[in-house]
């Protein structure tokens, strides 16, 4: 397994968390109807909390038999043509000996135009055996729509953009050598 | 288990939004609509039935309520497997940790995570209550009185990880994702109040993966309708000749055929299913069914008769609608009734046979 320097992490981190920025709230999933964890902590005045949730400071006879340090896959990154490539925020992955499983997200905002051809990459280059693409519709009041597949099947892991709007763009790559799987999600704001 | 996966009613938005991208995605192929058994990890898998012991990490340990979940999808997975899966349990001074806070490795945006050292151990981190993605905050379903929409119910994210743990990779949807609750062991974990939420059990499709990986528990255990499953039926008699009267018994045995992927599975026997015993008058071609076969050990049944003329004879499983297996037939074994000349007739060689044949 590879594990590559934290700055990259961080650096990529601040760029997305810019891009959201840049183009609106990014706090939450926009989909209700696929809602993750709420940005916006929306527990109503019937919800309360019945307990701290901090991690308790009680002593275990717990034997450590290893580190869980699931090191992360490849970052993937979505270029338009000529476009600057912008990395997709990664979730639920599979990766050496361990993983990680995240609920749905918003995306890394990216704006590309109607029919252009996207191509997708992985940094650093890393081995694909297959991938597939779902596009989700989304909607002006942060609706989506049940994902639609749209690619599926062996490299080159390239598309074209679908018509104007906002669409969830999620990619899952299965890396080849059984090296594990991840899962990339953008925002397409296609004009 | 949907196995025809119908189309679910699509709203306007849907269809719309459908022939908008096909519309303008004419040069890609269609996706395949990817349905079966969940991807399986590295193939290195625990023992069958090894139990596997947690405890909480020392300075992580989760609070009260996130312990009472993980404990209880520890029961869940050991409970549904329905296979030789490993056990999952808490155990003071278990060898593997579970942990939960700030501490946890589980990239940018994970709930829980997980690693695996098959047939060693796991570890297995969760996210604090509150904890800032920076896309939201966690809300864990276990930390409120009345659990508010968009909260993670810890038990599911706990199962889905003990899936991991068994060796099990995300599970593929159909397009659509009309298929969620057939696992539990999904790539993207789902919030109140989606369906499958609050999944306590494994899915037909991770329970497909498990059986596939570890075996059935028992030869009467139901296969995963994930599955599908070819079978084969043997069938014998205890005399191919007979006098008038006299009785046959006829056995016969189901057992698993499956492709290379079911290795574990293939030739296991199966019990307790429904079997039926055809006849036809030899020569003849149109089988009638007589009998249901009395289910035995060991993937056998059994029935007897006493055939008032030669006939052919074989037993028939039928395609469940239950569970992952696909209908067979025996191959069919003639019953000759030799007519006896004379009373009394000899009961174990008919007069009509020539000596030295049988």
């Amino acid at each position: 397994m590879t594990s590559r320097p934290m700055v990259r992490r961080v650096s990529n981190l601040v760029v997305i968390i810019g891009l959201i920025a840049a183009c609106g709230p990014a706090t939450g999933s926009p989909d209700p109807a696929t809602p993750s964890a709420s940005a916006t902590t929306p527990a109503t005045t019937a919800t309360t909390a019945t307990a701290s949730l901090g991690p308790s400071s009680s002593p275990s006879t717990s034997t450590v038999v290893a580190t869980p340090d699931p090191s992360l896959p490849p970052d993937a990154t979505l270029a338009a043509d000529g476009g600057d490539a912008v990395t997709g925020q990664l979730g639920s992955f599979i990766w050496g000996d361990g993983g990680s499983d995240s609920g749905t997200l918003p995306g890394a905002p990216v704006a590309v135009g109607a029919s252009e051809p996207l191509t997708i990459g992985l940094v650093p280059l890393t081995g694909v055996a297959t991938w597939a693409a779902a596009l989700t519709r989304i909607d002006p009041d942060g609706t989506g729509v049940a994902p639609i597949g749209i690619e599926e099947g062996p490299p080159p892991m390239t598309l074209t953009a679908p018509g104007a709007g906002t669409w969830r763009l999620v990619v899952t790559v299965r890396f080849a050598d059984h090296a594990g799987s991840a899962t990339y999600t953008w925002r397409l704001d296609v004009r | 288990m949907n196995r025809s996966h119908p189309h679910p009613v699509v709203p306007a938005r849907a269809i719309s939004a459908l022939l908008s991208a096909v519309a303008l995605l004419v040069t890609i192929a269609p996706a395949a609509a990817a349905h079966g058994p969940d991807p399986t990890l590295n193939g290195v898998w625990f023992a069958q039935n090894q139990a596997l012991r947690f405890d909480w990490r020392v300075g992580a340990v989760p609070p009260a309520v996130i312990r009472t979940a993980i404990t209880s999808a520890a029961a869940d997975a050991t409970n549904s497997r329905s296979s030789q899966a490993a056990t999952i349990a808490w155990a003071a001074g278990g060898p593997n940790p579970i942990g939960y806070g700030s501490g946890a490795p589980c990239g940018v945006n994970g709930l829980a995570c997980f690693t695996r050292s098959a047939p060693t151990g796991f570890t297995m981190w969760f996210r604090e209550q509150g904890h800032r993605f920076d896309w939201g905050t966690m809300q864990w379903c276990q930390a409120y009185s009345s659990p508010p929409n968009g909260c993670y119910d810890a038990e599911t994210i706990a199962l889905d990880e003990f899936g991991h743990v068994e060796g099990l990779d995300h599970h593929v949807n159909a397009s659509g994702d009309g298929d969620y609750q057939d696992a539990v062991v999904q790539t993207f974990s789902r919030t109140k109040p989606q369906a499958g939420w609050n999944a306590h059990r494994f899915g037909v499709c991770d329970i497909a993966a498990l059986q596939r990986a570890y075996d059935l528990q028992s030869t009467s255990q139901k296969v995963s309708s994930c599955l599908d499953l070819s079978t084969a039926l043997a069938i014998e008699v205890s005399a191919t000749v007979v006098g008038v009267g006299m009785n046959v018994d006829i056995t016969a045995t189901l057992a698993v055929v499956g492709v290379a992927a079911d290795a574990r599975l293939r030739g296991d026997r199966l019990s307790g299913r429904a079997i039926t015993l055809q006849r036809r008058v030899t020569g003849t071609t149109a089988w009638t069914s007589i009998a249901t076969m009395t289910a035995g050990a060991l993937g056998t049944y059994t029935s007897s008769v006493k055939p008032a003329s030669s006939s052919d004879y074989r037993a028939v499983f039928t395609t469940p609608a239950t569970e992952g297996l696909v209908g067979s037939s025996s191959a069919p074994i003639s019953v000759r009734v030799a007519k006896c000349a004379a009373a009394p007739c000899p009961q174990t060689v008919p007069i009509d046979v020539p000596e030295g044949r049988s």
